[in-house]
């Protein structure tokens, strides 16, 4: 049972805030606490939050300095399955942050960099018919296309609720094709400023213009803000491009994503605690493995790492040894 | 190979499974594993319930049952009966033919023709083009093809391998002519030099059973199955399965113009959830277009598991209207085949539990006395 939302904002009051990478507003705290879905530990100097979405936890912190978030990381129980982690600040300041996540085991997934842009009269501003505001019985299906397109550990994956109460304020809007969902853009208003959190166009209607569209109707949207911002993965220049076309530029601002996947020793360890896997080359031939474990395993790395092995590699060659099966992961696109 | 039928339907499947029912949770001390992995097992499989005979039941008596019950409930005259087929691993005998049993057991009229085919897994594709066939004699007018197995008894309690999926069966299906010219499209491939991946070593001429063949050996895996029992390499099996089958009915849909979006289900022999699941995301299909719950509820009776399949998930919806399936089976020989066909509406499609008529047991049990 989750500990009543109270104890969690008194425990956030006590910690002094040296670093941290918790900056959730009262009202979202109050939503995941009402789902169930955020538990926490407190040591002397560092409070971890854990937020559960879907089948890995998100991790954060707020401690009085990067030592002691490194000790509260080593000597505390962190949720099983994977973790990830997302530290934001300026590229140099992040570093102890990082480190001592990377002590605990985490590795950097990817980075995203903040862009901006002010509002003013260069803003393009069009109406498009076919552009409408989601209605609740859109939700779930934004959902579902937003959980095939995201990347689940850069990207913060939205609760239905969530997205409820963004619809219900007029902050998303679709395009439909048939039944299908062509597009959808997902904004948020504080203050003064606009954050354009998704924006997305299924991959079968990439030619149409429909990005264009909803991004056109989005800054009409936008007018009374006095900037726009959004956060794009470093890497990707194709899009860093597009946001440059539209006027957007580059912060010093960086979203730095750590992520803790289970190790594949884990997965094993799991399965045959009685064995040591890292002894042997050969599992199969030495019995660590049979033939149904095999079928269990498969299932197990298809949900740690969201992918689906294909039933023709389900072969006694690719489960052979810690590295056979590394090997197999890395085909199907996800890092072990 | 492919083949293309015209003029040909099925009017009526009726799946007969035994009463007992017995659960993997309930067996999991029989095998020789830690209860922990072996109820993982049965969420990546699905293991869950099995249909097994209790007692000395036989293929012919899984039939009769069924027969009887259309007859008394006005579905089908024994006279009708125009031929016979039963497709079957585990006949009454060696000899007569099974099919030969259930005739006299019947009394079917003389005037018929009775066979018995040795098939596992593709049987109920493989006796529905040996149905089709026949009917082109006018002569012919209702095929009874019955697919029956009664494996678990071949199977040792003490094989995690095979024991906890294996379910008995029989189904009887309905075959005549149709009004409707258009095509039904199948195709079949079979590779012999694979056969020994799914085999009963001993009982047969080459290796007659004998004390020898019914001792319990270990096979490395903590499995325990003497020769006298079914044998599954079940990483060649699933292998197999996942590399022939999707070009298996790439071609076939190529062949008969038709895309996977076309088709209202995919039928296919129910070996396991897990199994079904990756042919599923191989061939793109979604997971609601191909049922994969027969194993848990019935366990894999070889080749009844698809009347099986369509009677127990599709009942309601064939007595009215009439879906675009595609068939497919695959198992012993190695053999596998596929079948694109329009299904319904069938004039009965059920499924009814088997309890043991004492009588009839008795009767049998006379007969091969005075022989």
């Amino acid at each position: 049972m989750p500990a009543p939302v109270e104890s969690l904002f008194e425990a956030l009051h006590r910690t002094r805030r040296g670093s941290t990478n918790f900056f959730a507003a009262r009202e979202q705290v109050e939503q995941w606490t009402a789902l169930g879905l955020l538990s926490w530990v407190e040591t002397k100097d560092c409070l971890l939050i854990f937020r559960r979405s879907r089948d890995l936890h998100h991790v954060c912190h707020v401690a009085s300095s990067a030592d002691a978030l490194t000790d509260a990381l080593a000597s505390s129980t962190l949720p099983k399955g994977p973790l990830v982690s997302d530290l934001v600040g300026r590229e140099n300041d992040l570093a102890p942050m990082t480190s001592a996540y990377q002590t605990a085991g985490f590795r950097k997934h990817t980075a995203l960099i903040r862009m901006v842009r002010m509002v003013d009269d260069s803003l393009p501003c069009q109406e498009h018919s076919d552009v409408a505001f989601a209605g609740p019985s859109d939700i779930a299906d934004i959902r579902a296309f937003l959980l095939k397109l995201l990347d689940r550990f850069a990207d913060q994956i939205p609760e239905e609720d969530e997205l409820r109460s963004a619809a219900a304020r007029q902050n998303i809007l679709i395009v439909r094709r048939h039944r299908e969902l062509g597009g959808v853009l997902v904004f948020d208003r504080t203050g003064l400023s606009t954050t354009l959190r998704y924006w997305y166009v299924h991959p079968e209607f990439r030619s149409e213009g429909i990005g264009a569209r909803l991004i056109n109707v989005f800054f009409r949207l936008s007018r009374g803000s006095r900037r726009i911002v959004l956060w794009v993965v470093q890497d990707n220049t194709a899009s860093v491009e597009k946001y440059r076309h539209y006027g957007f530029q580059k912060e010093l601002l960086m979203d730095q994503i750590m992520t803790r996947k289970n190790t594949i020793e884990e997965v094993l360890k799991e399965l045959r605690p009685e064995f040591d896997f890292t002894a042997s080359d050969d599992f199969i031939g030495d019995g660590m493995l049979d033939s149904h474990d095999v079928v269990t395993l498969v299932s197990d790395l298809d949900r740690i790492y969201g992918i689906s092995i294909s039933g023709i590699d389900i072969v006694p060659e690719h489960f052979q040894n810690i590295a056979a099966i590394e090997q197999l992961i890395r085909k199907y696109a996800a890092e072990p | 190979m492919n083949f293309v039928f015209h003029h040909r339907r099925i009017s009526g499947i009726l799946a007969i499974v035994p009463a007992n029912e017995r659960s993997f949770v309930d067996e999991m001390a029989n095998f020789n594993f830690p209860v922990a992995r072996s109820l993982k097992l049965k969420q990546v499989m699905g293991y869950d319930k099995h249909r097994l005979v209790d007692g000395p039941v036989c293929a012919s008596d899984l039939a009769c049952f069924g027969f009887e019950h259309l007859f008394e409930n006005g579905l089908l005259h024994p006279g009708e009966i125009d031929a016979l087929y039963v497709v079957t691993q585990s006949p009454d005998y060696f000899m007569p033919p099974t099919s030969s049993v259930i005739q006299g057991r019947l009394g079917l009229k003389q005037d018929m023709f009775c066979l018995d085919i040795n098939q596992g897994c593709a049987g109920f594709l493989i006796g529905l083009y040996q149905a089709f066939l026949l009917l082109d004699q006018p002569s012919v007018r209702k095929v009874a093809l019955v697919n029956v197995d009664v494996m678990s008894r071949k199977v040792s309690t003490k094989d995690r391998n095979s024991y906890p999926l294996i379910g008995d069966a029989c189904a009887i299906t309905i075959v005549e002519r149709s009004a409707d010219p258009s095509p039904i499209h199948a195709n079949l491939k079979m590779d012999g030099t694979r056969r020994e991946a799914l085999m009963i070593p001993a009982g047969g001429f080459r290796l007659p059973s004998s004390p020898a063949t019914a001792v319990l050996e270990d096979d490395g895996e903590n499995n325990f199955r003497a020769k006298d029992h079914l044998r599954m390499d079940g990483s060649s099996v699933f292998n197999f399965v996942q590399v022939e089958i999707p070009p298996l009915i790439q071609d076939l849909l190529k062949t008969a113009h038709a895309t996977t979006e076309q088709v209202d289900y995919f039928l296919f022999h129910q070996p396991n959830r897990f199994m079904l699941q990756k042919l599923a995301e191989a061939m793109k299909v979604p997971f609601e277009k191909m049922p994969s719950n027969i194993g848990e509820h019935y366990g894999n009776s070889s080749g009844v598991t698809i009347p099986i399949a369509i009677a127990h998930n599709l009942r309601e919806r064939l007595g009215k209207g009439t879906i675009q399936a595609c068939l497919a089976g695959f198992g012993v020989g190695l053999t596998w085949a596929s079948m694109l066909m329009p299904l319904g509406p069938l004039e009965f499609c059920d499924l009814v539990d088997f309890t043991l008529n004492k009588d009839q047991e008795e009767l049998e049990c006379m007969n091969l006395k005075s022989n």
